[in-house]
């Protein structure tokens, strides 16, 4: 086996891992704070892409990744205050469906819009090519990509642990109804987090628009990693997001080169495995939705 | 089984009313095999609600038994070329082992964690089949099968295997109102209601959940296998979580605490998607706005909307 090889896997796994760890972040708040299993999580990251691909086809990529995450989360804003926010405190059935009947809408919304085949997309010139890392040549936009998550994740990190306004989402994620009766606004806190976990969802399709393409069923691919991410690493904690997410890229991205053939199930076996050994998940807290 | 008189008139009606739609279907502008469609829908809902309404416990993950005992239908066919009266019963007993043996992995996890366990598993089952492609075909799916007749019955003709599909349904309606009204059932609606309670009774409130998981599961499995053999072809769909969410949507539709709920929630939404793909190859914008108005609106279901108050 080369070592190159398995290098430049590697890479893309912790790649990949990084992309399903901003997904699994938007949902896990998301799911931790208000408890909604988010199925729109994946259009909303389709959407990412999208939005994307108009705005670059003007203003060019960079503009893109500046303005389409923001508008993605002002998109998920406005469904939670709309929609979402009305079956808060139901029994989670109804906002599990709710979602998945907006998820079905907006899926059709995105193939009226911008046609059924999926769109070509490369990276902007300045980063589409590759650099000598001596043992092998590697995409620089990919190596771009992997900075910029890591940096957005440390600094997703300061604001949680070192910010009052974080520090009041994670006590929300603990227990809304207490941080409610502290006299905490909790409508404008929840759509504050739908809002961080949209965002989070259209910057995830944003960055990889250049690497897969962009299809309308795109969101279909990620979301559901996505849940296991949150599964493996225990729902509601940010390490475990963080852990999960990179584990599962680096398994699927090796499985791929190696074992293509059960790349796709290998999530679902390392996910019950888990659960047979770690029930909570591998960071998951006691008493957290049990 | 006990039934009372009511239960036995409402099924009666039921079957009557199934029995004399290929009549209707044809004039108003549909075909039997959507009354076909409504049926084995509503085998699958049905089953399905003893599980949500009756126990209350979300899975969204129904759909890999569904699409399990659907392969194996095609499978025992295609690949053992095995007859229509064994292939039915083994692809049902290949849903129901499935479910028994996913049901003890998770059925201690509660809530919204349950829910993404049944979604991740019923996943699994869709990459399987999606990527075996020497086995199941692959993405294509698996084709090489037609029904042929069982037991001297020629299923081949649409009609023919409407009041085929129609003997299970009736079946399906009485096995589950006499499972609810057992004292079985009345077990699994104490634990809807109150869990805590129903284990300091000394209920074993797992193991009821189990049997809830598995025999909703088997009736997913029974309405895959039909569905397979109506379409003659199995794709890997039939796994996808979205189909999952199908039954849950009829359930909630219709009405899921109420006995023909998820029964007329099915026939809504096949009558409704059947209907709107007409008109438009965007009926998914439509259909997904109208589930979106009813979680909203009528979080009952129809049948809830209009008998407020009554259990079913």
């Amino acid at each position: 086996m080369e070592t190159s090889l398995l290098i430049s896997q590697l890479f893309n796994g912790l790649n990949l891992g990084l992309l399903y760890v901003l997904m699994a972040m938007g949902l896990t708040i998301i799911m931790g704070t208000m408890g909604v299993v988010n199925f729109s999580h994946g259009i909303l990251f389709t959407f990412g892409a999208y939005i994307t691909y108009s705005i670059a086809a003007k203003l060019g990529y960079w503009a893109a990744l500046l303005i389409a995450p923001v508008l993605v989360g002002v998109i998920g804003m406005v469904l939670e205050r709309g929609l979402v926010q009305r079956v808060y405190g139901k029994d989670p059935l109804y906002s599990l469906l709710l979602t998945f009947g907006l998820a079905m809408s907006l899926e059709e919304l995105v193939r009226i819009g911008w046609g059924t085949t999926g769109l070509p997309f490369s990276p902007p010139d300045s980063l589409n090519t590759f650099v000598d890392l001596k043992i092998m040549f590697y995409p620089l936009y990919r190596l771009v990509v992997f900075g910029f998550i890591l940096l957005l994740i440390l600094a997703l990190w300061f604001f949680l642990e070192r910010t009052t306004m974080g520090k009041i989402v994670r006590a929300g994620i603990q227990d809304s109804l207490m941080v409610g009766i502290l006299g905490v606004n909790t409508k404008a806190l929840f759509t504050l987090v739908f809002g961080l976990g949209a965002f989070l969802a259209g910057l995830a399709g944003v960055l990889s628009a250049p690497i897969t393409g962009i299809m309308p069923t795109m969101g279909d691919n990620v979301i559901m990693p996505s849940f296991i991410v949150i599964i493996l690493g225990g729902v509601g904690s940010f390490y475990g997001s963080v852990v999960g997410g990179l584990l599962l890229g680096i398994i699927v991205a090796m499985c791929n080169q190696f074992v293509p053939a059960v790349a796709e199930l290998s999530m679902y076996l390392v996910m019950a495995l888990v659960l047979l050994f770690r029930p909570r998940g591998l960071f998951g807290e006691e008493g957290l939705f049990e | 089984m006990m039934y009372p008189k009511k239960d036995l008139l409402w099924i009666g009606a039921v079957a009557v009313l199934f029995a004399a739609l290929p009549l209707l279907l044809p004039r108003i502008g549909s075909s039997i095999p959507v009354g076909t469609e409504i049926m084995i829908w509503g085998i699958f809902a049905t089953g399905y609600n003893i599980l949500l309404g009756g126990t209350g416990i979300l899975s969204f993950g129904h759909a890999a038994f569904f699409g399990l005992s659907g392969y194996a239908t095609g499978l025992l066919l295609v690949k053992a070329g095995m007859p229509l009266p064994a292939v039915i019963p083994l692809a049902v007993a290949a849903s129901l082992v499935a479910a028994f043996l996913i049901g003890a992995l998770i059925i201690r996890k509660r809530g919204i964690y349950f829910a993404m366990l049944t979604i991740a598993f019923g996943q699994m089952f869709y990459f399987i089949a999606s990527q075996w492609n020497s086995l199941t075909g692959g993405l294509d799916g698996l084709t090489g099968f037609k029904r042929t007749d069982i037991l001297g019955l020629d299923l081949r003709p649409e009609d023919h295997f409407y009041y085929f599909v129609l003997g299970f349904f009736v079946l399906t309606l009485l096995l589950v109102r006499g499972l609810m009204n057992s004292s079985v059932g009345k077990t699994l609606v104490a634990i809807r209601e109150n869990i805590d309670r129903s284990e300091f009774l000394g209920i074993d409130v797992k193991k009821y959940q189990h049997f809830a998981f598995v025999v909703s599961g088997t009736f997913a499995g029974l309405a895959g296998s039909l569905y397979v053999l109506l379409l003659n072809f199995a794709f890997p769909e039939l796994f996808y979580w979205k189909t999952s969410g199908d039954a849950v949507l009829m359930s909630v539709i219709g009405g899921m605490h109420a006995f023909f709920g998820p029964l007329l929630g099915a026939g809504v939404f096949v009558f409704l998607r059947d209907m709107i793909s007409t008109l438009t190859p965007h009926w998914a914008l439509p259909l997904g706005a109208i589930f979106v108005t009813f979680v909203l609106f009528f979080q009952k279901g129809i049948l809830g909307f209009f008998e407020r108050g009554k259990n079913g």
